[in-house]
């Protein structure tokens, strides 16, 4: 078996039915993309670049995220090794998409002109923002906070009368 | 406590992302007597000036780092990623 | 009395609005505030004073003074003098027994002045103490300020971030000129008044909101209401102004004393007439050019005394029933009749954010004003904070004697001049002992309108000089705060396993372990611990620490971090594995498993995930080892399936060989279970043949459903505590503290010293030489008593010991538990004592487990 194998969800058989850590929480205003693909790069990555499809986030010289719109499997078989040591967070990370800056102002204290970012929302978790466009925002946490979080986003942007 | 930590590889963060764990202390090597090691694990020097000090950047990118930084007005003089050594300060 | 249109006015008299007053209507303009609207009615009590209920009229019109603090809507302490007005308002007045006017509780004023000086509370209501609770009632009756409502609506209060490069604090001309410029250039600038304001070009404007703090790095919570704003701001412009300070003498606080402010927005902005008939004094123009508007207004002018040319030492107003008729004034002491006393003693620069940020505050003798100087990096001033104003007439502490009515130096608290002076004369003679003592500046003013005054009379009363009593210290926030605006939205954190909707669905009760909810039980303990030892059982640990170490020198890394070794273990092996601090105590348990050459896979405790992961994190960063340390925690989900028919269960959900020759007692395979990717460690905490599995946490509902459906029943936390006492596991942080170490908690084979160096071998080698001063050991007692957590071992009526965790073992039909005891008791069959609801139990210690001592069902 490949290494690591019991980690990818996309190890599964096809009649497995996964399920978003986000499921039962989701309301209007915040969308779920929690199927989307996660890997964790660790080591020097300056030389990969992301293909069609995937998304980079460098969070630190040696530290990265890749994002891939389907499967990882591809991308976990092509950046393994270089230097470069590949981690399938596929189901580690919640991931949704929320509309508005006014309620990432209500979230977060990072600064949202300087995104991607990792840091605290919600006074202390740990999340990646990025901005998609315009006051889309794409949100990814611990799947076993996300239910969490997405109840405070919920609240907030009933607050901000949405 | 609302001061600003600049955490090496994300810039300025409000300190409450990161974990303190404490002053950088010197491991002893070879065999301690008790009160070497006691002094060790439990004294600190606790000064009033400026302090090395171990920050841990926990809600973030997860690197440990050293900061410098003022124990009287909490103004960090700076911050940096420790070279890996096999027997060094702690 | 309503007067003719003013130039400036900002009331729309077309617009009507209507509110209630002790029930009766009320009407004003919009445009008017709450108390603009009471005066031009006719009220002139406004509220009643926090000792004495003495009657309190507006005096400052600012929102500083606490003189026309009413209840509105339930919500107390609404100061109506910049309060809006709202259309249905129910207004109502604090602090009065009966109604403002006719306040029963006056008599306090009139007969109970010499029973309760300054400091009568440390002395008086001491003895009975059982009488205190009776004393705290009437106390609580008779002083105070408003009532918090018992079931008024909680408000919605949201938390706001804000993230600019210059923050104005004060919306008035040097402020609003200061943040233009700023603008200028195109940097993001936010400014901040307490009072309503409109929007402005190039930069943004937040109002009404006040700033109520200046915090370490350049955070400013600003409250507006129902948001808080937690600004971040690289510069810091303080433009709040200075504020006019009143003048302590007799009859100060009589209705109809006010501040040069009161008059100027009472006929400015609400086109009021203040009164008939006006005596102005003042020691600057600012306090004196309010004869323009008591002109204007068509105010009679009976004297204007200048402080600054007049030799004036003696000021005395004198009134009836609380309100002003006339003062005695001037060199030549002749007594003026009037309704209005405009009397101002220059203006303090409201400095206060500015000490909370660290500048320097001084006492200027020339000006006879507090000053700040030295301000830290990213902190500014614009107008008159600074200073800049025009000078004043430096005022008298007090100009009355010592006969005569109140002079009061603080309103809010209703501290007197004599009061201070008794202070001083008792010994509280310096500046933080006095107002301890006193209480002045301690209400809600919060020094605006008293500080500079207590410092001019601690002054003459104690000889010093102004400039060397020095300041208290300014601390958030500025002006009283909502709490709920401070606690925001209550949101609790909960960590959820991704197992959590079927144990909801199951009717699992639910507890609390650090941040995640586990389940407790589904409904019957013993019924779950019995399917586990005589069939199969199902329980969800995804909540375990998971962590890969990963490398080529992961072996060694785990070397040095553990008092196990590990770069022994086979691959497809597991360990367990207990790291401890350099101290020797025990941090944490788990497994070890290797899946290959370069590849371990670590358990941690529950509650460990985290800390553990940052341990191993930390010690790489100072040695470099080449390996990474990867927390896997949420990525995959784990579950223990634990039973005599474990094996039969796992082999119909999967092609790959399991027999107990293929994968053995602490063994590790990766294989697919119900199509489902897994690492299979086939280890057991419960006691019985058993297997965990570890997959990705979206699988994890799929694959729980695949193992009932094949007859594993689900067990809690309650029974998995049970079942593991009956092997005598160890729970670490449940029978081990902070205090414990390897081998007082019986592991000693867990220590390998002959390794060059791991954190602990230093306490580990000291401690053998040392000796044990207590073990933990298993206990067994008749079931009919079960002792709690805690429970005191007793020896020869001795203290030796304490219970860490006992249960009710239906399988072993004893009461079993574990607790620590002193080293010579730690041997099979010795007899303790155990204190249990006061009277003493005998239990015999075991050193084996309870429960198949052997092994031989886990090895099955």
């Amino acid at each position: 078996m490949t290494r690591l194998a019991f980690l990818s969800p996309d190890n599964a058989a096809p009649e497995v039915a996964l399920v978003s850590p986000l499921q039962r929480a989701l309301d209007d205003g915040v969308v779920d993309v929690s199927h989307l693909g996660k890997l964790e790069l660790r080591g020097s990555h300056g030389a990969v670049e992301p293909r069609s499809g995937e998304e980079l986030l460098r969070l630190s010289p040696t530290r990265a995220l890749l994002i891939t719109e389907g499967s990882s499997a591809a991308a976990r078989e092509r950046l393994h090794g270089n230097g470069i040591r590949v981690y399938d967070l596929t189901a580690a990370l919640a991931a949704f998409e929320v509309e508005g800056e006014d309620v990432l102002r209500r979230l977060t204290e990072l600064d949202l002109g300087k995104l991607p970012v990792i840091g605290s929302i919600a006074r202390g978790t740990t999340a990646v923002i990025e901005r998609r466009d315009g006051e889309r925002f794409r949100i990814f946490v611990p799947q076993e906070l996300g239910h969490y979080i997405v109840e405070v986003v919920l609240d907030t942007l009933r607050g901000l009368g949405r | 406590m609302s001061f600003l930590l600049s955490c090496p590889n994300c810039g300025l963060r409000d300190v409450y992302e990161f974990k303190y764990q404490g002053e950088v202390t010197k491991r002893p090597s070879g065999q301690p007597s008790q009160r070497e090691l006691s002094a060790y694990v439990y004294f600190r020097d606790n000064v009033a000036g400026i302090q090395r000090e171990w920050w841990y950047h926990r809600v973030g990118c997860g690197q440990w780092f050293i900061a410098e930084r003022d124990t009287r007005t909490n103004t960090v003089l700076g911050t940096e990623i420790p070279l890996p050594a096999r027997s060094p300060d702690r | 009395m309503r007067l003719p249109k003013q130039p400036n006015e900002l009331i729309d008299r077309e617009t009507v609005v209507s509110f209630s007053f002790e029930g009766s209507p009320v009407s004003g303009f919009r445009g008017d505030t709450i108390g603009s609207a009471l005066y031009v009615a006719g009220r002139r009590v406004f509220s009643r004073s926090f000792k004495y209920h003495r009657p309190r009229g507006l005096l400052c019109c600012s929102g500083q003074c606490p003189n026309c603090m009413l209840t509105v809507d339930g919500v107390p302490n609404v100061r109506v003098c910049v309060e809006p007005i709202r259309e249905g308002a129910d207004v109502r007045p604090q602090n009065v027994l009966g109604s403002l006017d006719r306040d029963l509780l006056g008599v306090i004023d009139r007969f109970a002045g010499p029973f309760t000086p300054v400091g009568f509370y440390y002395r008086t209501m001491i003895r009975p103490r059982r009488a205190w609770p009776l004393y705290e009632k009437f106390l609580r009756h008779v002083a105070g300020l408003g009532r918090v409502p018992a079931n008024v609506e909680s408000r919605r209060y949201d938390t706001e971030h804000l993230n600019v490069d210059v923050l104005v604090i004060g919306g008035g001309r040097a402020g609003r000129t200061a943040a233009a410029e700023a603008a200028a250039d195109g940097t993001r600038v936010l400014l901040v008044d307490e009072r309503g304001g409109t929007g402005a070009d190039g930069y943004q404007v937040l109002a009404p909101a006040r700033a109520i703090g200046i915090y370490e790095g350049g955070l400013v919570p600003v409250d507006a209401g129902d948001v808080l704003y937690r600004v971040r701001a690289a510069r810091i412009v303080v433009a709040t102004g200075s504020v006019e300070q009143p003048l302590v003498f007799p009859g100060n606080d009589l209705v109809g004393v006010m501040l040069p402010g009161a008059v100027r927005r009472l006929v400015d902005d609400w086109a009021i007439k203040p009164g008939e008939r006006a005596v102005v004094v003042g020691a600057d123009d600012r306090g004196l050019d309010v004869t323009d508007q008591l002109q204007r207004a068509g105010v009679e002018i009976a004297a204007v005394v200048d402080l600054r040319s007049s030799e004036t030492a003696r000021i005395s107003a004198s009134g009836s029933g609380g309100r002003l008729r006339s003062v005695v004034i001037g060199p030549s002491a002749r007594k003026v009749g009037c309704d209005v006393l405009v009397a101002s003693g220059g203006r303090q620069p409201a400095y206060s954010l500015l000490a909370q940020a660290g500048a320097l505050i001084e006492y200027e003798p020339r000006r006879s004003i507090f000053l700040p100087r030295e301000l830290p990096a990213g902190v500014e001033t614009a107008g008159s904070v600074a200073g800049t104003g025009d000078p004043a007439a430096a005022p008298l502490a007090s100009y009355g004697t010592s006969e005569g009515d109140k002079c009061f130096v603080c309103v809010c608290e209703d501290v007197t001049e004599k009061d201070v002076r008794r202070a001083v004369a008792e010994g509280f003679d310096s500046i933080e002992l006095a107002k301890r003592y006193t209480t002045v500046t301690m209400g809600p003013c919060q020094g605006k309108l008293c500080h500079l005054g207590s410092i001019r009379l601690l002054a003459r009363e104690t000889g010093t000089p102004e400039d060397e009593i020095g300041t208290t210290t300014a601390r958030p926030p500025w002006a009283p705060v909502e709490l709920g605006l401070l606690a925001g939205r209550h949101h609790e954190p909960m960590k959820r396993s991704p197992l959590h909707f079927r144990h909801e669905q199951a009717g699992a009760s639910m507890m609390w372990t650090g941040a995640w909810r586990r389940p407790f039980a589904y409904g019957d303990v013993e019924a779950e611990v019995r399917a586990v030892h005589q069939r199969l059982g199902v329980i969800d640990v995804s909540t375990l620490g998971k962590i890969v170490v990963d490398g080529a020198q992961a072996g060694e890394l785990l070397d040095r971090l553990y008092p196990n070794r590990f770069s022994d273990l086979a691959a497809g092996r597991i360990r367990y594995g207990v790291p401890t601090t350099d101290g020797g105590r025990i941090l944490d348990d788990g497994t070890v498993a290797r899946l290959g050459d370069e590849l371990f896979y670590v358990t941690t405790t529950s509650t460990g995930s985290d800390s553990v992961c940052e341990w191993f994190e930390w010690w790489n960063t100072v040695w470099g080892y080449d390996a990474e340390i990867v927390n896997l925690t949420g990525a995959l989900a784990a579950i223990n399936l634990a039973g005599p028919q474990a094996r039969d269960a796992l082999a119909s959900l999967t092609d790959v060989d399991v027999s107990n020759e293929a994968l053995k007692y602490l063994d590790a395979r990766e294989l697919s279970v119900a199509g489902v990717p897994c690492l299979a460690l086939r280890i057991g905490f419960v006691g019985e043949l058993g297997y965990e599995l570890h997959f990705p946490a979206s699988a994890a509902e799929h694959l729980w459903d695949a193992l009932v459906h094949a007859g594993a029943v689900p067990f809690g936390l309650e029974p998995q505590r049970i079942l593991r006492l009956e092997k005598a596991h160890v729970i670490i942080g449940q029978d081990t503290d902070s205090e414990s170490n390897l081998l007082s908690a019986g592991m000693p084979w867990i220590l390998k010293l002959d390794k060059e160096d791991f954190v602990g071998r230093f306490a580990a080698e000291l401690a053998q030489e040392r000796g044990l001063g207590e073990r933990l050991v298993g206990f067994t007692m008749p079931s009919t008593t079960l002792p709690p957590e805690g429970a005191q071992v007793v020896i020869d009526g001795w203290p030796a010991g304490r219970v860490t965790s006992a249960r009710v073992s239906e399988q072993v039909g004893r009461t079993i538990g574990l607790a620590w005891v002193r080293p010579e008791f730690a041997t099979d069959g010795a007899e303790i004592e155990i204190r249990v609801s006061g009277s003493l139990a005998r239990a015999a210690v075991t050193l084996t487990p309870f429960y198949d001592p052997d092994g031989v069902k886990l090895r099955s």
